[in-house]
């Protein structure tokens, strides 16, 4: 492989790992953020749209 | 006990990333494009006579720096409509739209050293336009830092939204930077009239900058998400915290 195509393939795969890379951490972050929010209304005993409460 | 009203809890549909039909059709089109975008940059566009293969890192640069532009473009809309209207949702459009301009930004920059350093001999150059789009990088990366300084919520959007109209003075500055001064540069090829470029990598280029925008989009909708679950963890623990001290 030249030393031209070698800089090409790096600098695709940056970006496409940078772009992918960000999507998944955020990705993540939603969803683990998701479960918080799902654990505090468990706490809370509050109902979600859509679901009955344990309790009730 | 204090009753909770659970009307104001968004429906967990409303954190849900990718369940509704608009979303699905998104991500559709987002493969799509790109599956075309790669095809077009290796396969369609041809070699250039000077540079050969190694142009062909035009297709990824130019769409990275065309995002970032319309990502700080729309930190500073979210930022004036949040100073005019107050309303939350325009400083999550503005915060989500800053970090992802950020993430674009530093992808020109890398993928410009790269390519310079296989054209130019050289990692960097302080040419004006790297020189002006690090100073923009700078400009945003203080806005991220800023948010995350100030706790206070609603000084945190303020002073955000100050900086976030403030800060897209960068970005005229980054694009006319090449006609400004003298620069290694190129002025730009698709606008100006006669550019030179030939038609298979002007439209291998526009596809590219198409999918590149699509999944801005992508990005945009699934960050946006995020400041919503994180804004409504933030209000449930407000609300276990009241519930704890009336039953303490």
């Amino acid at each position: 492989m030249t030393t031209e195509l070698l800089f090409l393939f790096i600098g695709f795969s940056v970006v496409w790992l940078g772009i992918f890379g960000y999507l998944l951490y955020v990705t993540g972050r939603v969803r683990s953020v998701r479960d918080e929010v799902h654990d505090l209304r468990g706490q809370m005993d509050v109902p979600e749209a859509g679901r009955e409460s344990p309790s009730r | 006990m204090s009753q909770v009203r659970t009307t104001e809890l968004p429906s967990p549909s409303r954190l849900g990333a990718i369940r509704d039909p608009g979303s699905a059709a998104l991500h559709a089109a987002l493969l799509l494009s790109m599956g075309l975008a790669i095809f077009m940059a290796f396969v369609f566009a041809p070699a250039e006579r000077v540079q050969a293969d190694i142009y062909r890192l035009l297709f990824v640069h130019v769409p990275s720096a065309w995002l970032a532009f319309f990502a700080f473009g729309n930190v500073a809309l979210g930022s004036v409509m949040y100073l005019v209207r107050g309303k939350s949702r325009w400083d999550r459009l503005a915060h989500a739209s800053a970090e992802i301009g950020v993430l674009f930004t530093t992808l020109t920059i890398i993928t410009g050293s790269i390519w310079g350093r296989s054209v130019w001999g050289v990692w960097w150059q302080w040419d004006p336009r790297l020189t002006t789009t690090l100073i923009m990088w700078f400009i945003y990366t203080s806005y991220l830092a800023l948010r995350s300084y100030i706790d206070d919520p609603a000084a945190r959007q303020r002073m955000a939204s100050v900086l976030g109209v403030v800060g897209v003075v960068s970005v005229p500055i980054v694009w006319f930077s090449v006609e400004w001064w003298r620069s290694l540069h190129p002025t730009p090829s698709i606008t100006n009239p006669g550019g030179g470029m030939p038609a298979e990598m002007l439209t291998t280029l526009l596809v590219s900058v198409a999918a590149f925008t699509v999944f801005y989009v992508v990005l945009l909708r699934q960050r946006i998400q995020l400041e919503l679950a994180v804004s409504e963890v933030g209000r449930l623990y407000e609300q276990l915290h009241e519930r704890r001290e009336e039953a303490a």
